[in-house]
Order: C-alpha cells, then sequence, then structure tokens
C-alpha cells in the first residue's frame, strides 16, 4: 500500500506542477459550449432545450483532449516500464493514475459546468441532476478514455486515434447524462437515469482498469 | 408468381430496389475483386522473395 | 481444446483451405443464385409496402452479418490474445473488413428502405443507429490494427480494442433503444415492417444463407493472403539481415 501511496503522491505532484493542462481543459470546455451559443442563436428557450446536451458532448471532447497525454510522458521517458515491474500491482497503479486525472479533468469540468448553466440558460430545476450526472459521467470517461490511451502508446496520429476508438463506447454515458435532464423537466425524475449511470460507472471502474494495464503490458513487452 | 413485367417496372418503388441490389453487387464483388488482387500480387512478390534466397545463399 | 491448436499450424490450415474454398464458392454461388431468383421474381409483393420489401433481403441478412464477423472477431481475437493463437489472429484482420462492408451495405440499405417509407434519407431508428456504431467500432479497430509500426503490437492492441468493443455493443444497443423509444417520433413506422410472411422466408433465409457462405469463403482467401504476406514479411526482414 506505501508504495500505491507514493505513486499517487508521485501523479499528484506532477499534476500540480502542470497545473495550466486541467485550467486548458476548461477553458476549451467553456469555448465549445460558447461556439454552439454562436452557431444556434441567443435565443434562450432555443439554448435551453439543446443546453445539457451540448455542455455533455463539450465535457466528453475536453476529457478526450486531454487523455492521450495520461500514459504518453512515461511511455516516451522509459517510467512505463519501472510502472509495468514495479512491485505494486499495475491495475492499482493504473487506478491511481485515472483518479489523478479525473482530479485534474473532471473536477474542473464539474466546478465549471454551473457558470455553463447560466450561459445556456438551463432551467435551475435540472441543475442538481446535471452536477449528479457530470459527477457520475466524468470518471467513466476517465475509466474508458484510460484504455484508449493504454492502446495508442507508440501509434502514429495517437490523439485523433484515441477519440475514433473511444468516442463510441462513450455514448450510453452520454445518452443516459443527458435523458436524465430530460426526465426530470418531463416531471419523471431522473433517478432510473442516474442509477444506470452509477452501474457504468461501477462496471468501468471494475473492467476499464485491467484492461489498461492489459494494454500496457503489452504496450512495453 | 408475378409476371416478370411488372417487376421490372416495379412502380413507383423501383428508384429504390434496384440501387440497393446495384449497390450490394457493387461492394460485395468489390471486395472479392481487391481481395482475389492483393492475393495475386502478394503470391507473386512471395516467389520473386523466394528465388533471391536461392540466389543469395547465406 | 486440442482441435483448436491443431489447426494452428499454417501449412496445415493452408492445405485443408485450400480443398475447402472451391467448395464454399460453389455454395455462395448457388446460393446467391437462388437467393435473387426468389427475392426478386418470385415472391409476393408486400400490401403496404409494395416492391420496396424486396429491399429487406439484402438489408435484413447484410446487418445479421455485420453483427456475425463483430462476433466472430472478438472471438478470434480473445482466442488470439489468451492462446497467442497466430491463426485466429490472422481470422480477426481478415475478417474486420468483410465486417465493415456488410455493415455499410445495411446502413445504405436500411436508409434506402427509410426513403420510401419517411420520406428521409436518414432516420434515427434504433437499429439503424446501432448498425452506425458498430460501423465505427470497425473503422476503429482497422485504424488502431495499421496505426503501428510493428504489424505483432498492432494485432495485440486491436485484439484488446476489440474485445472491450464486444463487452459494450449490447450496452449500446440498449441505450440506442431507450434514447430512440424517448425521442420516438410520433409518427414513424416501425422499422419492423411487415410480419414476415412464409414465401418472403424462403428468399430471407436463401440470401442470409448466401452471404454467410460469401463471408466463409472470402474469409479463406483473405487469410490464405494474409498468410503469405507475413511469410513475405519475414524473408525480407531475414533478409534485410543478412
Amino acid at each position: 500500500m506505501k508504495g500505491l501511496m507514493a505513486i499517487f503522491r508521485r501523479e499528484l505532484r506532477l499534476a500540480m506542477r502542470q497545473s495550466t493542462d486541467s485550467a486548458m481543459v476548461v477553458a476549451f470546455f467553456i469555448i465549445a459550449v460558447v461556439l454552439f451559443a454562436f452557431g444556434v442563436g441567443p435565443e434562450p428557450n432555443m439554448l435551453a432545450k439543446i443546453g445539457p446536451g451540448v455542455i455533455w458532448v463539450a465535457a466528453l471532447l475536453a476529457a478526450m483532449l486531454s487523455m492521450d497525454r495520461l500514459f504518453q510522458s512515461d511511455h516516451d521517458d522509459g517510467t512505463l516500464e519501472l510502472l509495468v515491474l514495479a512491485p505494486v500491482a499495475l491495475e492499482l497503479t493504473v487506478c491511481v493514475k485515472i483518479l489523478v486525472h479525473w482530479l485534474t479533468t473532471g473536477l474542473p469540468l464539474i466546478i465549471a459546468a454551473p457558470l455553463l448553466f447560466v450561459m445556456m440558460n438551463v432551467p435551475t430545476e435540472i441543475w442538481p441532476v446535471m452536477l449528479y450526472t457530470l459527477l457520475l459521467g466524468t470518471p467513466v470517461l476517465s475509466l474508458i478514455g484510460s484504455v484508449g490511451a493504454a492502446l495508442v502508446l507508440g501509434a502514429r496520429r495517437g490523439g485523433v486515434l484515441l477519440s475514433l476508438l473511444v468516442l463510441p463506447l462513450l455514448i450510453p454515458v452520454l445518452i443516459f447524462a443527458v435523458g436524465a435532464g430530460d426526465a426530470v423537466l418531463f416531471g419523471q425524475g431522473a433517478k432510473a437515469n442516474l442509477l444506470l449511470l452509477g452501474g457504468m460507472f461501477l462496471a468501468s471502474l471494475a473492467l476499464a482498469p485491467w484492461a489498461t494495464a492489459q494494454a500496457l503490458r503489452e504496450a512495453v513487452a | 408468381m408475378t409476371d416478370t413485367y411488372s417487376i421490372l417496372s416495379m412502380t413507383e418503388h423501383a428508384g429504390y430496389v434496384w440501387p440497393c441490389y446495384a449497390l450490394a453487387a457493387v461492394l460485395l464483388i468489390g471486395l472479392v475483386v481487391s481481395s482475389l488482387n492483393g492475393l495475386r500480387k502478394t503470391r507473386i512478390e512471395l516467389e520473386q522473395a523466394e528465388k533471391n534466397i536461392v540466389r543469395t545463399p547465406q | 481444446m486440442k482441435m483448436l491448436h491443431q489447426f494452428a499450424n499454417p501449412t496445415r490450415f493452408l492445405r485443408l483451405s485450400t480443398r475447402v474454398e472451391p467448395w464454399a464458392l460453389v455454395v455462395t454461388v448457388v446460393c446467391f443464385a437462388l437467393g435473387l431468383y426468389y427475392a426478386l421474381f418470385s415472391s409476393p409483393v408486400d400490401y403496404q409496402q409494395g416492391h420496396t420489401v424486396r429491399i429487406m433481403y439484402i438489408h435484413v441478412p447484410a446487418a445479421w452479418m455485420a453483427l456475425f464477423c463483430y462476433t466472430a472477431m472478438a472471438v478470434s481475437a480473445a482466442v488470439a490474445l489468451i492462446w497467442k493463437h497466430a491463426l485466429a489472429d490472422v481470422a480477426a484482420k481478415s475478417t474486420a473488413p468483410i465486417g465493415a462492408v456488410f455493415t455499410l451495405l445495411a446502413l445504405v440499405t436500411g436508409s434506402l428502405w427509410g426513403k420510401p417509407m419517411w420520406g428521409t434519407w436518414w432516420v434515427w431508428d434504433a437499429r439503424l443507429t446501432s448498425m452506425l456504431v458498430l460501423f465505427f467500432l470497425y473503422l476503429g479497430y482497422m485504424a488502431l490494427r495499421d496505426a503501428f509500426d510493428d504489424p505483432a503490437r498492432g494485432a495485440r492492441a486491436s485484439s484488446i480494442l476489440v474485445i472491450v468493443g464486444f463487452v459494450n455493443v449490447p450496452i449500446i444497443k440498449f441505450s440506442v433503444d431507450w434514447w430512440n423509444t424517448l425521442h420516438q417520433p410520433s409518427s414513424v413506422f416501425r422499422m419492423g415492417g411487415p410480419k414476415i410472411h412464409p414465401d418472403m422466408l424462403v428468399p430471407l433465409l436463401l440470401m442470409a444463407a448466401a452471404f454467410q457462405f460469401y463471408y466463409f469463403w472470402l474469409l479463406l482467401v483473405r487469410m490464405r493472403r494474409e498468410l503469405m504476406a507475413q511469410r513475405l514479411r519475414a524473408l525480407r526482414h531475414r533478409q534485410a539481415e543478412h
């Protein structure tokens, strides 16, 4: 366990040192949503109708943006071999890296989200639900994204390839997250959606690190 | 059995049925042609490579 | 399990496949001939859809084959990864383009079928949308496969991807169905179309058999090519060393 904490502290320190990364991710998140407003026009109830969907798609793309650097730096300077050979189980090391990635991208997105709820005139009664979906959904982005990041290590044009591989797998998260907002608007309550999102989170928490570790072993072998 | 005349005319839907079958033919036969073409090319290259092996014994 | 390893060595596979291939080709051509005859000439016109029901004889088998090929890819990728079975990996690599073509065929014929029904080329019907996502999964597999300089690395990476993708296919299908029923435009005529009339079953099954044997035959052809290409790469590699 001590080894794991050491890796966690290392990752956290690394992330803190380049804290501008998460600022860039949030900046992209805001610009993407603002672009939709320019594209669709300022008309309030139109924005309200597409608000949750646009915010979630922008969050998805923002998370993908910073995903391929998850293992890239370690792969290039060889620390990946050390991590694979370290006494700590690779799956746990991967979990730690995913957690740090979520802290530096997922969390900032959630913090920036209310600002966009205001800009997109999202009805206030669905604000809490949207925040819950972001809270449950963004970890799934990091988890499944990490599988893609490990798979594209050493590939040509890894960044673009990563999005092509991972985005189709994230469609269910997008559907149920945005569906939660509509469910509240229709008065049905979003319990079912949030439960399904929770289920997806737990499933990917259990399976994704294992797949990522396997992919990392292939990358190092 | 519906007579062949009405098949060919197929009333107003002909414009949708025939393109489907044409597209199926194009895609499926195209894939076959490209596969067989690849097979032939690889076989020729392989024979050449094996010939070179013989000429330069280790 | 012994049978599995028995096929592992390429030479036995090559000897066997050269014997089986002509038969597979003959059966494919016969099935296509019969299927097309029944599909175009001797099956009844649907009371509601008229002749457009004939599109079903291409669309439905193509959709079945699209899913069948992805499953075959996932199974052979798993075998390749777990037992380091080189031939299974060659099978997965050879299946991908065939599956992608079937998916594309299902998508386009689906939209061609949608046009006379709803007047629009693309309908966000649950099955068509899932087929579209499946098409992206195929593209992802093929893109990842040759994104690496070292083909073995590409093979292992894409094997993991297709297994992860396969686990997600039912979830995607479920969520797209749910999403479609939620936003169901009221006037959509169910894509299911007519109850399968017995006379229509014959051409449908014949065309499905034709597609199946087509896949089997083309798979053997592409696998032979891939094995030759691998042998060629090995020869060139060895030659480069001297």
